[in-house]
């Protein structure tokens, strides 16, 4: 199970830098033209650190010695297909092809997936809360863990209303925007797993893992800024045609801080 | 300083008086009011909160054997306020006041936990208070900013009472920091107050100044007093013309050649504009003109004010161009078709008028006669009407009121009833050739029939007794139909003003033809407005063939987004699509 994971591990974190550098090819290719992409640096850093933090646990599982725990290995698991998928559509599109699928209306598998998901969350948490006993203890090094589990989550649920919006325009469902959204929310329970072993003490908390999660909070609050300034329309990113298109969408009035 | 001496004039039955500007002159009362806050300083500040609650996050991490109290500090930087700070540097785009109020209030907060937390930090937690409250003097109207200058300076006293003995700070010090705190938010609140002040009433005036130099309709042209231009407004810049792209700096002379007569004005020695009177002036400006790029003239009203130096002299002229060529032409228009209108009116309801006066006066003539006489008053009707119908007709175009019901309609038919209709009312002879079994374009029926009718009209008017064509063929794109005849024919001057509006080929004093000249106008605007063209080929003696080309295709709505599962080219900008980033213009 340990080498397993450590395989899952390795292939995950290179993909993500594989993607990394598409994102910074097509970075540098529109930059001429279109200037400076929030959206693009932002995607280049999310792949830069999610791709060495995978790294670094892969190693550390095959290397080191580092134990598996069932729970990590199954929110790899669950976290696997909407990687899978949203990499490969990648890959497609670098290839030329579509690089999307659409789900036309909101068929029954698609509309469980909220109550499948929030089931599986609720699982993941109550036996991650049995894993913590006596003996449990909160280090500080796991500050950026915490940081990153709320910055996923809510990254997720701002991808999950951008997602709404187009489907409310659309009347479908893109598969790589719903595969990103699942993403980021698996990534968010696997966070929370290795953090639960790891104040339960059954992983050691090593530096390098530090250090990678300490420079992906700025990574993903980057993300997190220009998804969300994206959508606000509050930043000039490669989304500013000369077509006049506008595309109204939640914008303000559902957004809790500009409410705020 | 320059005084700005606008005269006073008469203006749509009122006047022009000297508005006072708006800002402290006219707010009554002067009360320093603080601006709206620094929305960029608000933004830097969220940003490098983050970056400090991140590096003091990491030190924390990578320090080892911490005191029980430096370890809860740091959680709490960590737990509580990076995210804080995250969620202030993120509510900072919103531009709610959530970023403005929670980001000082925090901050404030913080520092107090430093100074429980970490003792010995002591004199640089007095340093981070008073950075805090400057931060929240500079964007926090001045209560609130003194409210937290209070509770900052109550929370250090606080901390002071949970703090070890040894580690508290001297008497001597927490006073100063008292007294600095309070100076810092009096003088900052202060500077602030009159910066903002000054901003707000520069920004509103240059808004103001700027919207209405931007949106005038007239050409606005500042010049120094020998004629240098030194500010031009977008319809000045039109008015000088592509030619010249920047015309700041040029000369006026140069740059307008504006003439007087047939005199051109010069600048060199102060504005002519300013000291010309007496006959053409009016009070709103004088007529003057310009020669265009492509040598035509461009008639212009032009009027100038000068700017006086306290010495008197003048500093500079303000020039106001108006471009009238429209206005001429509406004129010139107005006044053909008066002349036009009535002559064709005139011809039938002269012949109506000597009909009916004949039968008036002779009472006694014959039923033969009188029919006779009754038909040409009945003909003579229909050709009146005939003429009002292609007046209102023009009219209708001309305010965009004609709707068209546009489908693929088959040609043939049409064409071959319009030439039945034509054969049937004059007698004349037209050869028909329609090639094809189905010509299929997009056309509005009744549109069409107008087309046709009034080509054949004039074809039959302009050709005597000669031959008439008409055919019709499948094009590339459609259908095109030609009307041909071996009439007089049109010389090139003639055919490239012949669909424009009111015009005639010959001059009103020599006009055999007669007819309103609005006919050529109608088919062309409405040949348009079916997404067609229409061209004309002519030869003087030799006749004239008109061409139409209808399209096949309907006009398409403006082009919608494109659906999911569709890539953009970039892999950025397809992202940012599936995630359901809108598209914005680029205005």
């Amino acid at each position: 199970m340990r080498l397993t994971l450590a395989a899952l591990n390795v292939g995950l974190g290179l993909v993500y830098v594989l993607l990394g550098v598409i994102f910074l090819i097509d970075l540098k290719r529109g930059w001429r033209t279109m200037g400076y992409s929030h959206l693009g640096v932002a995607m280049v850093a999310m792949a830069f650190t999610c791709g060495p933090h995978h790294l670094e646990h892969g190693l550390h599982l095959a290397l080191a010695g580092r134990p598996a725990g069932p729970m990590e290995v199954l929110a790899l698991v669950v976290g696997l297909p909407p990687a899978a998928f949203w990499a490969a559509l990648r890959l497609e599109a670098l290839a030329g092809g579509r690089g999307d699928r659409f789900v036309g209306g909101t068929p029954r598998w698609l509309a469980a997936l909220p109550q499948v998901f929030a089931s599986y969350a609720l699982v993941v948490g109550a036996t991650l809360l049995l894993l913590l006993g006596d003996g449990s203890t909160f280090d500080r090094r796991l500050v950026p863990n915490v940081v990153l589990i709320g910055m996923y989550g809510t990254i997720a649920s701002y991808l999950l209303r951008t997602q709404r919006a187009n489907r409310a325009s659309l009347g479908g469902w893109s598969v790589s925007g719903l595969s990103l959204t699942g993403l980021f929310s698996t990534c968010a329970v696997m966070h929370a797993t290795w953090l639960a072993y790891a104040v339960a003490g059954t992983y050691d908390i090593d530096g390098h893992g530090v250090i990678v999660s300490w420079l992906s909070v700025p990574a993903a609050l980057y993300f997190l800024w220009v998804v969300r300034a994206l959508w606000l329309g509050t930043v000039t990113d490669w989304n500013h045609t000369a077509t006049g298109l506008v595309h109204e969408g939640l914008a303000e009035e559902t957004d809790p801080l500009v409410a705020a | 300083m320059a005084t700005f001496t606008a005269p006073t004039r008469p203006v749509r039955g009122g006047t022009i008086r000297r508005v006072p500007a708006a800002g402290p002159m006219t707010a009554g009362p002067a009360r320093p009011r603080k601006a709206e806050p620094d929305l960029l300083a608000v933004r830097a500040a969220a940003l490098a909160r983050v970056a400090l609650a991140i590096g003091t996050g990491m030190l924390g991490s990578a320090l080892g054997g911490l005191a029980p109290r430096t370890e809860a500090f740091y959680l709490l930087v960590g737990l509580v306020w990076l995210p804080w700070a995250c969620v202030m540097l993120l509510a900072n785009d919103g531009r709610g006041q959530l970023a403005v109020q929670g980001g000082p209030m925090s901050d404030c907060l913080m520092v107090f936990a430093a100074q429980c937390l970490l003792p010995t930090a002591g004199a640089v937690t007095l340093l981070a208070q008073v950075l805090v409250v400057c931060f929240a003097a500079s964007v926090w109207p001045a209560r609130p900013a003194w409210l937290l200058a209070v509770v900052s300076t109550s929370l250090t006293l606080f901390a002071q009472t949970v703090v070890p003995e040894a580690d508290r700070l001297e008497i001597p010090l927490l006073v100063l920091f008292g007294v600095v705190l309070g100076a810092v938010v009096v003088l900052i609140n202060r500077i602030v107050s009159r910066q903002g002040l000054a901003a707000q009433s520069s920004s509103r005036m240059r808004a103001k100044a700027d919207t209405i130099l931007a949106r005038v309709a007239e050409g606005l042209i500042v010049t120094d007093s020998v004629g240098t231009i030194l500010q031009c407004n977008p319809a000045g810049e039109r008015l000088v013309g592509p030619g010249l792209r920047n015309p700041v700096g040029a000369s006026c002379r140069d740059a307008l050649g504006l003439h007087e007569g047939e005199r051109l004005l010069d600048c060199s020695r102060g504005c002519p504009l300013l000291s010309l009177g007496g006959e053409g002036r009016t009070d709103d400006g004088r007529e003057v003109w310009r020669l265009r790029e492509d040598g035509r003239r461009q008639p212009l009203l032009a009027s100038a004010a000068a700017v006086v130096a306290e010495d008197g002299r003048v500093a500079e002229v303000v020039h106001s161009i108006r471009d009238i060529t429209r206005l001429k032409e509406a004129d010139e228009a107005k006044t053909l078709f008066l002349a036009t209108a009535s002559h064709e009116l005139k011809t039938p309801l002269t012949i109506i008028g000597g009909f009916a006066e004949a039968m008036l006066t002779f009472p006694d003539m014959s039923r033969e006669q009188r029919d006779e006489a009754m038909r040409a008053v009945h003909r003579r009707t229909l050709e009146l009407r005939a003429i009002v119908e292609r007046l209102l007709l023009s009219s209708k175009i001309e305010s965009g009121t004609v709707d068209l019901s546009l489908r693929l309609l088959d040609v043939r038919p049409l064409l071959d009833e319009r030439v039945a209709a034509l054969v049937g009312a004059t007698g004349r002879q037209v050869d028909l050739a329609l090639a094809g079994d189905e010509l299929v374009a997009v056309a509005d029926q009744a549109a069409l029939s107008t087309v046709v009718d009034h080509l054949l009209d004039n074809a039959a008017k302009y050709s005597g007794r000669g031959p008439l064509a008409l055919g019709a063929e499948r094009d590339g794109n459609g259908v095109r139909i030609w009307v041909r005849d071996e009439g007089i024919g049109m010389d090139p001057e003639q055919a490239a003003h012949c669909f424009d509006k009111f015009w005639q080929g010959e001059s009103s004093d020599e006009r055999r033809f007669g007819g309103a000249g609005i006919g050529l106008y109608i088919v062309q605007s409405l040949v348009h407005a079916m997404g067609g063209a229409i061209e004309v080929d002519s030869v003087v003696g030799r006749g004239t063939t008109f061409t139409v080309v209808l399209t096949l295709q309907l006009p398409t709505p403006p082009a919608a987004a494109d659906p999911p599962g569709i890539a953009e080219a970039s892999a950025i900008k397809e992202l940012m699509r599936q995630i359901g980033v809108p598209s914005r213009s680029a205005v």
